[in-house]
C-alpha cells in the first residue's frame, strides 16, 4: 500500500469515528428530553425532505396502535375570520406515535415562525421588513411564506407553478429555461429564483405544494408533513396526529401565532391530518385610512369588537399588527425606519435595536387628538431586533 | 444491480420495520460519504437522508436488491457532488435547526485537507475513492454503484490516487 493509500484509509477513519460520535449524540439528545419532558417534548428528531407525495397510512400504520389515549378535550369551534380559534374534531383514535409525531410537529412549526427575523436571507426570498414583527415573528402570510419559501424544493415547486400557469407563451418558455439551468447545478440563480417565485405568488390562484417533510426517527416511526400555499394562505398538514392530546388550546395559539404572528385555524380532521392555516385579517377600505404625515398612514380595522392597527407608507403595503393587542408598529417609509405608538400613555422615547448590536433611541413626537407617537430613524441594512421604550 | 426473487410483499408493518432497520444499519455510513463528497458538515446528513427516503419511497422494489445500501449510496454519490444538491439540503438543514448548526463533528484537519483534495479530483475519482475508503468497498462493489466497468473503476482509483500523491508531495516523502 503507498503512503496516499494509507493517507485514505486514516482520513476514512477518522470520519467514521466522527459518524459514531453523530448517532451517540443524538440518541443522547432524544433519551434526555424524554426524561424531561416525556412525549410531549420537542424531541430531537430527524427531517427528510421529500420530493413528492407518500401515503398518509403508510408512514404510520406500523405503529404502536395498542397505546390509545384518552379523547381529546373540547375545544372553541372554528372560524376562519376569528383570530386565534381553533378546532379540535375528536380524534376516533390515537398512538404513541401519533402523539410523537405531533410534538415534532409543533416544535419545527415553533421553529419555523421563530427564525423569520428579517435579514439577508429573507430579502433574497423577496420578503420585506413588514412581513416580519418586531420580534422577529412572521406576522403576515408573507412572511410565513418567505420561511417555507427556502426550502430550494419549494422555490422549485412555486416556480414551476407558475409556469404551468403563465399566458404568456414566450414567458413561459423563459421561466422553462431558467428551471432547467436550475436543475442544471446553478445555484446562484436559483436563489434568485426563490426570490422571484415568491413575489409571484399572490397570481396563483390554486393549491401549490411547496415543501414535503418526511419526519422519522428509527425507534418512534414516521409520519408525513406537506407545507402547502393555497389561495392566499399558507397550510400545514400532517398525517396522523392529533394536537389535542398533547398540546392545549393556548399553546396551539402560541404555536400558531409563533408562525403567522396573526391569525390562524387549526383543524384536526377524521381522515388524520392537521390543517394549520394562515388567516389574513381584512384589509382597511380606503376612508378608514388615517394620514399621520406625508408617507405614513394607520389604520384600525374592527375584527368583530377588537380594532386591529394597520400601517401603511409610501414604500410599504398596507401591514396588519399581530394582534389586537398590539400597541406599537414599525414600518419603513422613504429612507426611514418609522416606529408608531399607540396611546395612552405614550414613552418620551424608544430605543431601536440593530442585528448588529448597535442601537439608537428617538423622542416621539405627539400626536395628542389621535393619541399616537412617531419617532423616525435612519433605516439600516442591519435587521431589526426590537424596538423598546425607555 | 441484480434483484432477489422475494415473491414477498410485505404488509405495512413489516415494510416499515424492514426500512427502519436498514435505515438504522446505514445511516451513519451513508452520511460520512455524503459529508466526504460533499464537503457539507452541515448538508449532509440532509443528503444522506435524501438518499435514504428515495430509497423510502421504493422500497417495496429497493428491499429486493440483493444490496439496497449499495442503491442509497449510488443515489446520495450523484447528489452529494452536485453543488445545488449541496446548497438545497443545506437550506433545508437551516430550516429545520433553526440556525447554523453542525450535525457531523469535526474531523482532524489534516483528514479534512486530504477529503477537501478528494473534492477537488473529477466527479467519478472522488466517488471511487469515497466508495473505497470511507465504505471499504471492493472495486466490483464500486462498480455497482458507478453503473461502470471494474476496469473503469480501477482506473478512476488509480488516477485519483495519483493526483492526490502529486497534490501532496512534500520532497521528503514519497506518498506514491
Amino acid at each position: 500500500m503507498t503512503m496516499i493509500e494509507d493517507r485514505l484509509e486514516e482520513a476514512a477513519r477518522d470520519v467514521r469515528q466522527a459518524m459514531a460520535g453523530v448517532a451517540a449524540r443524538s440518541a443522547g439528545q432524544v433519551k434526555a428530553r424524554r426524561q424531561r419532558q416525556n412525549v410531549v417534548a420537542a424531541l430531537t428528531v430527524t427531517v427528510v425532505v421529500a420530493a413528492g407525495f407518500l401515503a398518509v397510512e403508510r408512514a404510520i400504520n406500523a405503529g404502536s396502535m395498542a397505546d390509545p389515549v384518552p379523547p381529546p378535550v373540547a375545544a372553541a369551534p372554528a372560524d376562519d375570520t376569528t383570530p386565534n380559534t381553533v378546532e379540535v374534531t375528536p380524534a376516533p383514535e390515537k398512538t404513541e406515535v401519533a402523539r410523537y409525531w405531533a410534538a415534532v410537529l409543533a416544535n419545527w412549526v415553533d421553529a419555523v415562525g421563530r427564525m423569520n427575523t428579517f435579514g439577508p436571507y429573507e430579502r433574497e426570498l423577496g420578503a420585506s421588513p413588514a412581513d416580519f414583527s418586531e420580534t422577529g415573528d412572521a406576522r403576515t402570510a408573507e412572511g410565513a411564506l418567505a420561511a417555507t419559501v427556502i426550502s430550494a424544493d419549494a422555490a422549485l415547486t412555486v416556480t414551476a407553478e407558475f409556469h404551468k400557469r403563465a399566458e404568456d407563451q414566450d414567458g413561459r418558455a423563459a421561466m422553462e429555461a431558467e428551471v432547467s439551468e436550475l436543475m442544471a447545478d446553478d445555484a446562484t440563480r436559483h436563489v434568485d429564483t426563490i426570490g422571484h417565485g415568491h413575489n409571484l405568488d399572490s397570481e396563483l390562484t390554486g393549491e401549490v405544494e411547496l415543501a414535503e417533510y418526511f419526519l422519522t426517527e428509527p425507534d418512534r416511526g414516521s409520519a408525513l408533513m406537506t407545507v402547502v400555499f393555497s389561495r392566499g394562505r399558507l397550510e400545514v398538514k400532517v398525517d396522523a396526529t392529533d394536537p389535542s392530546q398533547l398540546l392545549t388550546q393556548d399553546q396551539i395559539v402560541g404555536i400558531a401565532t409563533g408562525m403567522t404572528g396573526t391569525a390562524h385555524s387549526l383543524i384536526w380532521d377524521p381522515d388524520h391530518s392537521l390543517t394549520f392555516t394562515v388567516w389574513e385579517p381584512p384589509e382597511p377600505t380606503d376612508d378608514q385610512w388615517v394620514p399621520l404625515d406625508d408617507d405614513v398612514s394607520i389604520a384600525w380595522v374592527d375584527e368583530g369588537g377588537n380594532d386591529r392597527l394597520w400601517v401603511r407608507t409610501d414604500i410599504q403595503e398596507p401591514t396588519p399588527a399581530v394582534s389586537s393587542d398590539t400597541r406599537s408598529m414599525n414600518a419603513y417609509a422613504g429612507d426611514e425606519f418609522v416606529v408608531i405608538v399607540l396611546g395612552p400613555p405614550i414613552p418620551d422615547f424608544v430605543t431601536v435595536i440593530w442585528d448588529d448590536g448597535s442601537s439608537e433611541s428617538s423622542q416621539l413626537d405627539w400626536d395628542t387628538e389621535l393619541d399616537i407617537g412617531l419617532a423616525r430613524f435612519q433605516a439600516r441594512d442591519a435587521a431589526l431586533v426590537s424596538v423598546e421604550g425607555p | 444491480m441484480t434483484i432477489k426473487d422475494t415473491e414477498h410483499q410485505p404488509d405495512a408493518a413489516a415494510f416499515r420495520e424492514s426500512f427502519e432497520a436498514f435505515y438504522t444499519r446505514e445511516i451513519k455510513a451513508v452520511i460520512g460519504l455524503a459529508y466526504v463528497l460533499s464537503g457539507s458538515r452541515l448538508g449532509a446528513e440532509d443528503l444522506a437522508q435524501e438518499g435514504f427516503l428515495a430509497a423510502y419511497r421504493h422500497w417495496d422494489r429497493i428491499s429486493r436488491y440483493d444490496d439496497p445500501g449499495a442503491w442509497v449510496r449510488r443515489v446520495v454519490a450523484n447528489r452529494a457532488v452536485s453543488g445545488f444538491r449541496r446548497r438545497k439540503a443545506e437550506a433545508k438543514a437551516l430550516v429545520r435547526l433553526r440556525t447554523p448548526h453542525h450535525y457531523v463533528p469535526e474531523i482532524p484537519a489534516e483528514s479534512d485537507a486530504l477529503w477537501q483534495e478528494v473534492r477537488r479530483l473529477p466527479l467519478r475519482q472522488r466517488q471511487a475513492i469515497a466508495l473505497r475508503y470511507l465504505d471499504s468497498l471492493k472495486t466490483d462493489e464500486i462498480a455497482q454503484i458507478l453503473e461502470c466497468s471494474e476496469n473503469t473503476v480501477k482506473t478512476h482509483l488509480r488516477r485519483g490516487t495519483e493526483r492526490l500523491a502529486s497534490k501532496f508531495t512534500t520532497g521528503r516523502e514519497d506518498w506514491t
